[in-house]
């Protein structure tokens, strides 16, 4: 397998000082294939060159290439996301606590993923309703990971940092994961 | 590495996963393990789609794809097993998932977009084929 990132700080994130790691040896193969694996860094490009295939995939460069500070501003909205649906799944268990054992591992990944950019930062709001049912409970928060999701995937295509892109489109799909078994 | 680098390596990645999930797919039984076939059959069409894709985004950004080997390692597995076969299939979609989380890394854009979401379907149907939810699938 690839050799993970280290834990990405948020400052190393932001500050393009931690390279994306080697792309992985074991490929596809489950043996050695890529005859690239000794290339110790993936460099993210400014734009690829306009190109298209016949899938419709085209390559256009961004009228501005995102900066550190724009990627500063997208991580506090990520965070802000990601509070938001941790709220949502912590006052649902609360409110319904036959819940909690569908609802935790949520949690868990909210708290996961927020120790990976920083810290959660505080959130209002009303995120719960005692007078739902605990379907119409869980409904609600699968809307709240599905909003999450497509925050980290509108993330991960705007940020400049490509490792940084890389981590939080691998949050968009841990998500994704866990939507799947509520 | 460049965006082309790592175009090229993941069409690598994707050569080989066609040849290792075809030969899963030939070691499972259609009558005995429908679920694992049809999640088999499914994997082998979306690499086989990337791939070709990949050729496509290899000759526009001005490379020369990169040929499938001869062969590949396989993994051991048993007919009789379905839990080996399930199991080198994940180890498969999860390396190819971790690829394109690096493609990702390198690329912008619509390409960006695209291997975003070549990441999540690797997440997912690594659900179909007997993972766990974890929390940094694809890298």
């Amino acid at each position: 397998m690839p050799s993970r990132l280290p834990v990405l700080s948020r400052r190393a994130l932001l500050g393009g000082t931690v390279g994306a790691a080697v792309l992985g040896t074991a490929g596809c193969s489950l043996g050695s294939l890529d005859p690239t694996s000794d290339d110790p860094t993936i460099t993210p490009t400014s734009g690829p060159s306009s190109s298209s295939s016949s899938s419709g995939a085209t390559a256009t460069a961004p009228a501005e290439v995102p900066t550190a500070v724009d990627d500063a501003a997208v991580v506090s909205e990520v965070l802000a996301a990601i509070a938001l649906a941790h709220r949502t799944a912590r006052a649902n268990i609360r409110a319904h606590r036959d819940l909690a054992g569908r609802l935790r591992p949520i949690e868990a990944l909210h708290q996961t993923h927020a120790d990976e950019l920083g810290d959660l930062p505080r959130t209002t709001g009303r995120v719960s309703d005692p007078g739902e049912t605990p379907a119409q409970a869980m409904a609600r928060v699968d809307r709240g990971e599905a909003r999450l999701q497509r925050v980290l995937v509108g993330a991960a295509t705007s940020v400049a940092s490509g490792a940084l892109a890389q981590t939080l489109a691998s949050m968009a799909a841990g998500v994704a994961q866990l939507r799947t078994t509520l | 590495m460049t965006y082309l680098d790592a175009l090229q390596a993941t069409l690598a990645g994707e050569h080989a996963a066609m040849f290792v999930v075809g030969y899963l797919g030939g070691q499972t039984s259609q009558s005995g393990s429908p679920d694992l076939y049809d999640a088999l059959r499914d994997s082998y069409t979306t690499h086989r789609g990337r791939r070709d894709l990949l050729v496509d985004l290899v000759r526009g950004a001005g490379g020369d794809p990169v040929a499938a080997a001869a062969s590949y390692d396989l993994p051991a597995v048993r007919p009789d097993d379905p839990a080996s076969i399930a199991a080198a299939a994940l180890a498969v979609e999860q390396a190819c998932g971790a690829t394109y989380g690096y493609l990702v890394a390198s690329a912008t854009g619509d390409q960006r977009g695209w291997a975003i979401d070549a990441v999540l379907d690797s997440a997912l149907r690594e659900l179909a084929l007997g993972g766990g939810p974890r929390a940094f699938p694809g890298r």
